[in-house]
């Protein structure tokens, strides 16, 4: 029993053209210790999915399936018990530190306040707490630093704050989107080395969600491919990245130019663009910008079918028969 | 920029039903042209006519409760409250009218030409603009009274001076962000002089926010104008006016409270109508702007 | 942010300096003479003579300003034509109805504005939210002054729990005082109110959208908790800047109250003043106002740049 397994998840958000699919069956799972990491382009789906795990899906949104952590399933809890679930079994980090942090409000108080919800922790005990966190993020100098706000501190450092808040109640799995994106170049590995070693050393899950296939490739052992608000291909890491299955999974790598290698010619490119999630196509979503779509791509959309081991994808078109 | 220009060609895209067409489904916006239609229709018809003179004392008819003869009843001096309430709805208008004016046509101008010229030029009409706002409307009005005796042109003269400096400043903030503009850069590389930059460019694209003040600014003026004369300081007999005719029915408070209720439910009608289009407009003309608020 | 203060002290100066010269041009030149704008045009020489005499008149308009801004600096405001009393003891004895008048009016507003604020906006698009603006749009188009009329009809003439107006001092007792601000206060605080629970409203819409109140959320925060902690402090910004603005319009609108009430404050004062054409009195009590108004501006300006973070870096 894995234990984080999402089972054909569906969220329904509310918009101005009315509700919209915006993810549409998707399933997987995390061990302890294990990390997966979701990759897609902005708006398939992968940033809902994280707050569908977290119950912060925004207002009027609808959801089914089901989240099954440890044996308990998240959907079917109240908010007043989600309210325990977050911040101390699962936890988030977001893309932005710049606007993720009250800039009101000194950081110990800010990290120290799941402390005290989920731990009881007060005053002194905290505040050690708080310090043994920052030290253990690599900030340095925490005993000046925690009495510091947000604007005083950079990119990488809040973000660092913000991962010290993340693990503060030892989640048992730990929720990562994007978070490196809005850091600076040399500073995305110190960040992604230090979640690294966090996670090999406490033994929590970690979700992993990135457009850049890099930060994807070097951090997790599995790998899931999303488009359109579904799952088109998932597998170990390793595996995935030598053979791709999915004519998207194979576009979205061809187009990341690699340095050292020679590039004749221009980039490649997927045609048309990502769609909009209220005007997505019946049957496979993939199937009007797919070069190798034919009829029957418009039909009843594809299911997941093994490929390799444990490596699965969904598309009419497997094995090279065009 | 980029995100700034997709912006447009969606905004763009929303707007093609045609604003008619939004604003028939915009619902607060058709009650309040409703309301302030009722109130413009009420004072053109009392041009022509009205239930009864609203100016004729009919001492035996004095306080008379609402009947099938008098709708709303008469006052202390018998006169006929729906037709004075009709007949005051004129002077609103005309208050509301030449005040708003004044600050449309004038304060605009100044407006823009602060945001043209920059420099001392604006430096100069902000300070002015600064001492005004010294002076809510109500003591200009008072000041105006003490010095020259009561009469509804010192509440006119006192509301236009207010409007002239509050749309000079909101012409000039709006107008200096279109200075800012691409297509303003591009004229003025193009060699074209301030003023024909002012009126080409900045002015047509600014209209909106003359428009929408002009119409929130009538609904000011209606309520000040009832105030000031309901102090004293505004309209005078025999002049009928909506302010004056509560300030009379306090005097029967305790005997005829209805008296007191006609005209304030004509003020509040007019001015929430007057609302209800101002804040319509704003998001019939950017859409945008009303999902952020 | 020292070179900001000073200029907008400076301001701050020239416009209460423009102030006063405003209203003297206003008051005792443009109309012409003013001991026949005190007296009346058929006023007979003899008394015209007199009163000129009495208050100075007969001396020129500049070295009269000069006088008036003089006495101001040494706390003289002159004589009261009509009361014959000095016109501070005047505005003095009538500040006793119209500050707790004011002060009222901005307190009951400041609470009941942030509490339908706050519900509005945590029950947005719901019927609460839909309640509290239509009540707030409604707010905006009553006539204060009706408004209170309105209250007298119920409290006084139907209910006849309240006074309908009149005051009778402090040296009555507190309760009896305050019983008769009751109405007014309230009167007052409803514009203010209706404004205020707007601004309040779609501050903490706005702060509610950001992405730190998520993280509050992610630590397992409950909504409340989250808005208590995190979304008010910053909501409450804006909303403080603009009730700063409003106190002016506080003042000014006692002017409109005391009358409806008649209460003997500074507002009832001046129109007494103004229909006995006590001049002194006018000029005085209008400088004032102008004064608070444009005090009560460079404070919020101030404020605001003290709490502007942008502002405060540059410190």
């Amino acid at each position: 029993m894995a234990l984080l397994s999402v089972d054909d998840l569906h969220v329904e958000l509310q918009t101005n053209r009315g509700m919209v699919p915006a993810v549409r069956g998707v399933s997987f799972a995390v061990e302890a210790g294990g990390t997966l990491g979701v990759v897609g382009e902005s708006g398939c789906g992968k940033s809902i999915t994280a707050l569908a795990l977290m119950g912060l899906l925004p207002e009027g949104a609808r959801v089914r399936g089901r989240i099954d952590l440890g044996g308990t399933d998240l959907l079917g809890l109240s908010e007043d018990e989600m309210c325990h679930v977050r911040g101390n079994r699962i936890a988030m980090i977001f893309q932005e530190p710049m606007t993720s942090l009250n800039p009101v409000h000194r950081i110990g108080r800010q990290i120290a306040e799941p402390l005290r919800l989920h731990r009881g922790l007060r005053g002194a005990n905290a505040r050690d707490e708080v310090l043994r966190l920052l030290d253990r993020v690599g900030l340095p100098d925490p005993a000046k630093r925690i009495d510091a706000y947000p604007h005083q501190m950079s990119g990488g450092q809040r973000q660092r704050v913000m991962i010290a808040m993340a693990l503060s109640c030892e989640p048992d799995i730990l929720l990562a989107d994007e978070p490196t994106t809005a850091l600076d170049v040399t500073i995305q590995g110190q960040i992604l080395d230090l979640i690294n070693e966090l996670v090999d050393d406490s033994g929590m899950g970690l979700i992993l969600i990135s457009h850049d296939l890099g930060v994807i490739g070097e951090t997790t052992d599995n790998v899931a491919v999303m488009y359109g608000g579904s799952m088109v291909e998932q597998g170990p890491t390793d595996s995935l990245f030598e053979h791709l299955a999915h004519p998207y999974s194979q576009g979205l790598f061809a187009a990341v130019p690699r340095v050292g290698e020679r590039h004749d010619g221009p980039l490649h490119t997927i045609p048309g663009t990502v769609p909009e999630l209220a005007d997505l196509p019946p049957g496979c979503a993939f199937a009007d910008r797919c070069a190798k779509a034919s009829d029957v791509c418009w039909g009843p959309a594809p299911g997941m079918a093994e490929v390799g081991a444990a490596h699965h994808a969904a598309c009419h078109h497997l094995g090279g028969a065009v | 920029m980029q995100a700034t220009a997709t912006a447009t060609t969606t905004e763009n895209k929303a707007a093609a039903p045609g604003f008619g067409y939004r604003a028939l489904r915009h619902r607060s916006f058709m009650i309040g042209l409703v309301l302030t239609g009722t109130m413009i229709f009420a004072a053109l018809l009392s041009l022509l006519w009205t239930p009864h003179s609203p100016t004729e004392i009919v001492i035996l008819e004095r306080l008379r409760p609402p009947s099938l003869k008098h709708w709303f009843g008469t006052d202390r001096f018998g006169r006929d409250i729906l037709s004075m309430i009709m007949a005051g709805a004129q002077t609103s208008i005309v208050v509301g009218l030449i005040a708003v004016s004044l600050g449309a046509v004038v304060g605009a101008a100044i407006g823009l030409w602060a945001a043209a010229r920059r420099g001392w030029t604006e430096d100069v009409i902000m300070r002015l603009s600064d001492l005004n706002m010294a002076f809510p409307v109500i003591l200009i009005a008072i000041l105006l009274t003490a010095g020259w005796g009561p009469g509804i042109t010192n509440a006119i003269l006192a509301l236009g001076i207010f409007n002239i400096s509050l749309f000079a400043r909101q012409v000039r903030a709006a107008g200096i962000a279109m200075w800012e503009r691409e297509f303003v850069l591009a004229a003025k590389a193009a060699g074209k002089g301030n003023l024909a930059i002012t009126v080409e460019h900045i002015l047509p694209n600014i209209v909106s926010v003359i428009v929408v003040q002009a119409t929130i600014s009538f609904a000011v003026a209606i309520l000040a104008e009832a105030a000031l004369s309901y102090l004293g300081v505004g309209s005078q007999p025999p002049d009928p006016s909506w302010g004056r005719m509560l300030s009379e029915s306090q005097k029967h408070i305790f005997s005829s409270p209805i008296i007191a209720v006609w005209p304030g439910l004509a003020i509040v009608l007019s001015v929430l109508g007057l609302n209800l289009i101002g804040d319509g407009l704003r998001d019939l003309i950017d859409p945008r702007l009303a999902r952020q608020r | 942010m020292s070179v900001f203060l000073a200029r907008r002290f400076v301001t701050f100066l020239i416009t209460i300096f423009g102030a006063s010269v405003i209203i003297f041009l206003l008051l005792e030149v443009l109309p012409g003479d003013p001991a026949l704008t005190m007296l009346g045009v058929d006023a007979p020489e003899s008394a015209v003579k007199a009163i000129r005499l009495e208050l100075g008149l007969d001396r020129p308009a500049h070295i009269r300003y000069v006088d008036w801004i003089a006495g101001l600096f040494q706390g003289e405001m002159g004589l009261s034509y009509v009361y014959k009393v000095p016109v501070t003891e005047l505005i003095g004895q009538r500040l006793q109805v119209t500050l707790p008048l004011a002060i009222g009016a901005m307190v009951v507003a400041t609470l009941v504005s942030l509490s339908l604020g706050i519900f509005a906006a945590t029950n947005h698009n719901r019927l609460g939210d839909y309640g509290v603006m239509g009540f707030s749009q409604l707010g905006l188009a009553i006539p204060d002054f009706w408004f209170g009329i309105l209250l007298i009809i119920l409290f006084a003439v139907i209910l006849q729990w309240l006074p309908s107006g009149g005051f009778s001092g402090w040296d009555d007792g507190v309760w009896r005082g305050v019983r008769s601000l009751m109405l007014p206060v309230f009167t007052q605080a409803l514009s203010l109110t209706a404004i205020m629970t707007r601004v309040t409203r779609s501050s903490v819409l706005e702060v509610a959208r950001e992405d730190y109140v998520r993280t509050a959320r992610a630590k397992g925060l409950s909504r409340r908790a989250a808005l208590w902690r995190h979304v008010l402090r910053n909501a409450l910004i804006p909303v403080l800047t603009i009730g700063g603005l409003l106190v002016a319009t506080v003042v000014t609108g006692t002017l409109v109250i005391e009358n409806v009430f008649t209460l003997p404050g500074v507002g009832k004062l001046i129109f007494d003043a103004i229909s006995n054409r006590d001049l002194m009195v006018v000029k005085n009590v209008v400088l004032l106002f102008a004064a608070i108004v444009v005090v009560v501006n460079f404070v919020v300006d101030v404020l605001y740049a003290m709490v502007d973070p942008r502002i405060r870096v540059h410190t």
